[in-house]
């Protein structure tokens, strides 16, 4: 039966209805309208529904609504702040590192949680750290040197 | 996804449900592996799902002294890769973590799922059979610890009762002096089933002249992981020499019963196992 | 030529959306009164339908609309040969074969509901061995085939030979005659899925009219109007299908995949209906490379000089032809490599089994044969104690030389290609005195075959508009298109937008396939362009009191050759073109690679008019093999790419780099598993494309050898980056440890038998 969850996404307050085993990606774009956030598998596999929660980056599509309540979640929409694009996506957009843009969310919250925790990664750390979100179009060298840069450029 | 869902804040509450409900339920912590059996229709959907995540009880990872590790029930995965602590006392349990899915599953999957979801393939098994974990299981009934050893009875089968859950891992310090070591084989470096897992402590004595300890299990390599107590004799009391490692790994590739799947073969996953037994033993060796 | 826009790596105009998850792609998408539709697939490799029963499902509250092959019209489909419907009738003849479908108001009730929709079967023997399926007496995968329309002239075909595509060229009885060393070799490759991350999805709605409007991730949206008009026999006029932008597509999405039946659902129900696959029925039951089996004879002179080729390629063409005759057919073609060999037999044979229908995947058949031809000029370097690259030095085609079908190359950069990566790779050989070792591969596709058209409209503003029937697949087209717009009108590349991809709003394209978009398109939209401001120059002309043919356009003005002070701007010309032509300034252009006639002595059964606009490549590897477990790991990767033009070379970096990993998950991992017809591996944690842990970072090196009919000199990029890929492993493999692994993928474990089986090396 449906009932109301109450989720916190980007700073924001939503009340949601939903079944509490609907998964978490699916009230993410359907029912908070998020789409950002996209689907490719829905098995854990792809990582192309990453979003944040308190911060560490889970895969959405393997949680149900139900455990994401009293959590904080970051979803694509909430890492610009106040209209200024993080340097991640900047560095990301400059350095060629988006083609089809379909694993960019979640690689780009990836990225952050990486950055957020080690500001200043190797090489093989950032290729750790975005070994769940495959992206087919890219061959990731663009986008390793993209993270790499944008820690470069943090405040 | 058709189902009674449950998520309580109270252990006392859920095991009054999973008295209720037996085998007809099914719980979840983080739920990664259970939600993609679902989906993928290898694990039937429960009449009953219970997600514990919200008992704050059952969360906690605590080291002592003496006592070693208590690994609570919705301990994540990740966790236990980056706790300073399990990292310095529990290497091999840090690395074998660390090759579980993907960072973001990781985040989500809880140490005890990996254990109770009972895999042949599950990669903290193998560590924590060499450490000689144990869990506690809780029902209604009362509580009791069950050897890790013996709490694997096939492919998704364990010693706990339905009405049982596990509440915490207790992981007792190694032995001094001793090293521990965790070797993978996959086909990707992350992102991957083991085709084989490997887990072996070793300990020389004082004179560091022969292994005085050796222990050594194997994960996806039979119906369950196991611990290779019969392979580990060959080796103790010797001199930490190649020639016995490539024995134990001989023998240790002998007792392994794979299975082919789509995955491997079973030649080649005996084949492995050799390799695997051989280069952890040394590793483990080696640094004492 | 001094160029502002074009060959420098601009900002891709699409990623600021996609950066911040603004871009809407099919599944982001919600119609009010929508549904949601499910495929019934079979579950049975072939078997005759004895009857269907939709009533359990037809009484579930919320099921709006159910469709078999009964309710459908009798019509079929295919881009070469018309062999398949929308939904199965008659008979099914692969799992996965869409036999019925459903809409219902949620996703989950549609996924219930569809479980409740029961079949009955009558088994067949399957067919599953293209060789067995050859024989005489082997059950037929079409009874009627012989009967379906085909479009393209002198087809060979009979029982479940799909097609049969020969090349001939000189004497090869003669040729390998007169060789020093003649060598023959069998390779095979296994299926692999181009696995876009995106998956296929559409909406379709009817207005009143009987229009149907179809959002769709498709790489060729007017391909998409033919087919559903094909099978399901609605009037072109009334079929519009508008593409989104694709997460992905690799040529996976370029035939139809769920808008046949989403058109259908949403005509029985009246309603929006929305399907989206799973990934499991985009691994298991939509459109996987073609696996193939390659038997190839070589002659070659003692010097090295290749003398005769023979090659045998059997593609298993699954249960529908698909793309197949074209891959067949340009797969044999491509059997000679970027090597002039005097003495040449190809026959390329495509042939039905009860498998998936396998279609195009980047590289169109290209990828097996030249796995296969790449590792056999290994074996013969070793033989003959040649060095690879200079093997492949000495053969090289050059400018002027004739492709096979008769196609004379004007731009041929290949040799350029393997000096370059040589050196930026630091080409040695190891021989096996190491666990490391080098290879390099070489390749030869095309960028130009087929149709395309553009509108450009120059604005009353002077800013303007592109309209170009291709597709943002990901490989970055908006921008590489409007660069070549803004080059040609002397325009900054902010002033240009473009509309794609949408049948009723931008004119034909073939397709945004075949790495054909910057070449074939790009030439159309210049074009047009050019015609636009022809219109421009005209108005000008008069303001300027100058001939048009002495105006140039730079910088949003028009001026007289030489003399820039003496101009007018877009903008100013753009307000009088309004006063004298009635509107924007209006050009248009097709560009269309024509037939050419053909010997027939010489080609035989191929199904394209012609091909042009050769591009090549070569790629060099250093891995490391565990001896003790098989292992590889990529070291490092260099990939010299000849693109004639690179219209924005960040881009075209991006291109190869992709394709590399692509290549390399062929090589060393993908592989869809078959059991009894049946893939059973239809997940990512099984189906294993490669992660950012397994790969290095890829060299890359631009080649630009300029096509002289290509836009600003520019070819294509788009597929060759995995063509080469897996034959190169396979020689750095060879070099490493002395193994060669023939049949593809190279696994771990393939390689630890092989070395068994050798015991001893060095």
């Amino acid at each position: 039966m449906k009932q109301v969850f109450t989720l916190n996404v980007n700073g924001e307050t939503y009340e949601v209805l939903a079944e509490p085993t609907e998964p978490l990606v699916k009230v993410i774009r359907f029912r908070v309208g998020l789409t950002g956030t996209k689907e490719g598998c829905g098995t854990g596999d792809c990582g192309a529904c990453t979003i944040l929660l308190d911060g560490k980056p889970v895969t959405s599509c393997l949680m149900l609504v139900a455990q994401a309540q009293g959590k904080q979640i970051t979803t694509i929409e909430g890492v610009a702040q106040n209209g200024q694009l993080h340097p991640l996506q900047q560095a990301f957009i400059d350095h060629g590192a988006v083609q089809c843009g379909f694993c960019t969310p979640g690689m780009i919250l990836s990225a952050k949680a990486l950055l957020d925790e080690t500001p200043h990664p190797r090489e093989q750390e950032v290729r750790e750290a975005i070994a769940g979100n495959l992206c087919r179009c890219t061959g990731y060298v663009k986008i390793v040197s993209a993270i790499l840069a944008a820690a470069d450029n943090l405040p | 996804m058709r189902c009674n869902f449950y998520q309580l804040t109270s252990l006392q509450e859920t095991l009054g449900l999973l008295a209720e409900y037996g085998s007809r339920a099914k719980l979840i912590a983080g739920g990664t592996d259970i939600l993609v059996g679902i989906k993928e229709e290898t694990t039937e959907v429960p009449e009953c799902l219970i997600s514990i995540g919200h008992i704050s009880d059952l969360d906690g990872l605590k080291y002592q002294e003496g006592t070693g590790l208590t690994i609570g029930a919705l301990t994540k995965v990740g966790e236990l890769e980056t706790s300073a602590q399990v990292r310095e006392v529990y290497p091999a349990l840090a690395c074998a973590a660390k090759t579980i899915g993907s960072r973001q599953v990781r985040n989500l999957a809880t140490a005890v799922g990996n254990v109770c979801n009972a895999s042949p393939a599950a990669d903290l098994v193998p560590v924590l059979l060499v450490l000689e974990a144990s869990v506690k299981a809780v029902g209604q009934q009362g509580e009791r610890t069950i050897k890790l050893e013996e709490f694997f009875l096939g492919p998704s089968q364990t010693a706990l009762s339905p009405e049982e859950l596990v509440t915490e891992i207790s992981v007792p310090p190694p032995p001094n002096g001793a090293r521990t070591a965790y070797m993978k084989h996959s086909v990707r470096r992350a992102m991957d089933i083991a085709l084989v897992g490997v887990a072996v402590l070793a300990r020389l004595d004082s004179k560091k002249q022969a292994v005085e300890d050796y222990r050594l299990a194997l994960g996806a390599v039979a119906p369950t992981p196991i611990r290779a107590r019969a392979v580990e004799e060959i080796i103790l009391g010797k001199p930490p020499e190649e020639n016995t490692i490539l024995k134990v790994a001989q023998a240790a590739s002998e007792l392994a019963q794979p299975i082919s799947d789509i995955r491997s073969s079973a030649e080649y996953r005996k084949e492995i196992v050799k390799v695997l037994v051989k280069r952890a033993s040394k590793q483990a060796l080696e640094e004492v | 030529m001094d160029l502002k826009v074009v060959g420098k790596s601009l900002t891709r105009l699409d990623t600021p959306d996609k950066a911040v998850g603004n871009t809407i792609y099919i599944d982001d998408m919600v119609l009010p009164h929508m549904l949601h539709g499910m495929i019934l697939r079979s579950p049975l490799p072939h078997a005759k339908i004895i009857n269907i029963d939709t009533s359990q499902a037809k009484k579930l509250a919320g099921v709006k609309a159910v469709v078999t092959g009964a309710d459908i019209p009798d019509g079929r489909h295919g881009p070469f040969i018309k062999d398949q419907s929308a939904l199965a009738k008659g008979k099914v003849r692969h799992i996965g074969e869409p036999v019925a479908a459903l809409a219902a108001t949620t996703r989950e009730l549609a996924e219930e509901a569809v479980e409740m929709i029961k079949v009955d079967y009558q088994e067949l023997p399957a067919v599953l061995d293209p060789v067995k399926a050859l024989e005489p007496d082997a059950l037929l995968v079409h009874e009627d085939y012989e009967n379906y329309p085909v479009v393209f002239p002198g087809a060979i075909r009979k029982g479940n030979l799909v097609s049969q595509t020969i090349f001939k060229e000189g004497d090869l009885e003669l040729g390998l005659k007169e060789s020093d060393l003649v060598l023959e070799d069998s390779f095979s490759t296994q299926s692999a899925h181009p696995t876009y991350i995106e998956p296929c999805g559409a909406i379709a709605s009817f207005d009143a009219q009987g229009r149907v409007t179809v959002w769709t991730n498709s790489q060729a949206p007017h391909l998409t109007q033919i087919r559903i008009f094909e099978a399901l026999l609605i009037p072109m006029a009334s079929i519009r299908v508008t593409g989104l932008k694709l997460g992905g597509g690799f040529g996976g999405k370029v035939e139809p995949h769920v808008q046949l039946v989403a058109v259908a659902l949403a005509k029985v129900s009246n309603k929006p209906v929305k399907i989206i696959q799973s990934r499991e029925e985009e691994l298991a039951d939509t459109r996987p490379r073609h696996p193939a089996q390659i038997n190839i004879t070589t002659g070659v002179k003692k010097d090295g000089t290749l003398w005769a080729r023979k090659t045998k390629l059997i593609y298993d063409c699954g249960a529908y032809a698909d793309d197949g005759p074209g891959i067949c057919g340009f797969g044999a073609m491509m059997s000679r490599g970027p090597y002039l060999i005097p003495h040449v037999h190809i026959v390329g044979s495509l042939v039905y089994t009860n498998k998936v229908g396998f279609g195009a995947y980047r590289g169109f058949g290209n990828p097996q044969t030249t796995f296969a031809f790449e590792s056999h000029l290994d074996m013969i370097a070793d033989k003959l104690g040649i060095d690879p690259v200079e093997l492949r030095l000495k053969n090289t085609v050059a400018n002027g030389d004739i492709q096979l079908g008769g196609e004379t190359m004007a731009s041929v950069g290949i040799e350029e290609c393997i000096k370059k990566v040589s050196t930026s790779a630091k080409w040695k050989r190891a021989n096996g005195s190491s666990n490391r070792g080098m290879g390099i591969a070489c390749l030869q596709h095309i960028s130009g075959v087929l149709s395309s058209s553009a509108v450009v409209k120059i604005m009353e503003d002077g800013s303007a508009c592109v309209q170009t029937g291709v597709a943002e697949l990901g490989a970055g087209q908006e921008t590489v298109l409007s660069q070549i717009a803004a080059e040609e009108l002397g325009l900054p590349l902010e002033d240009i937008r473009i509309i794609m991809a949408d049948t009723d709003a931008t004119p034909y394209n073939w397709g945004t396939q075949g790495s054909r978009a910057t070449y074939c398109a790009g030439n159309a939209i210049k074009a047009a362009a050019a015609d636009a401001k022809a219109h421009l120059f005209k108005i000008a002309a008069t303001q300027l009191e100058a001939n048009p043919e002495d105006l140039v356009a730079r910088d949003r003005r028009v001026f007289v050759k030489g003399s820039p002070e003496k101009g007018i701007s877009f903008r100013e010309l753009g307000i009088l073109s309004h006063w004298v032509t009635g509107g924007p300034a209006v050009g248009s252009s097709t560009f269309m690679v024509e037939a050419r006639h053909t010997d027939p002595k010489r080609v035989l059964g191929f199904p394209f008019g012609a091909v042009t606009a050769f591009i090549f490549a070569a790629q060099v590897v250093e891995v490391e093999v565990d001896r003790d477990t098989g292992q590889v790991k990529l070291l490092q990767a260099h990939a010299a790419h000849d693109v004639g033009k690179a219209i924005n070379p960040l881009n075209v970096e991006g291109q190869i780099q992709g394709g590399f990993v692509q290549g390399a998950g062929y090589a060393l991992a993908e592989q869809l598993t078959f059991d009894n017809g049946k893939i059973i591996n239809a997940n990512l944690m099984d189906y294993k494309i490669p992660a950012a842990t397994d790969v290095p970072n890829i060299v890359t090196v631009i080649v630009e050898e300029p096509e002289p009919t290509g836009p600003f000199g520019a070819k294509g990029v788009g597929e060759p980056g995995l063509v080469a890929t897996a034959p190169a492993l396979a020689n750095a493999v060879y070099d490493a440890i002395g193994v060669r692994i023939k049949d593809l993928p190279i696994t771990s474990e393939k390689i630890l038998n092989a070395l068994k089986d050798k015991q001893v090396y060095v």
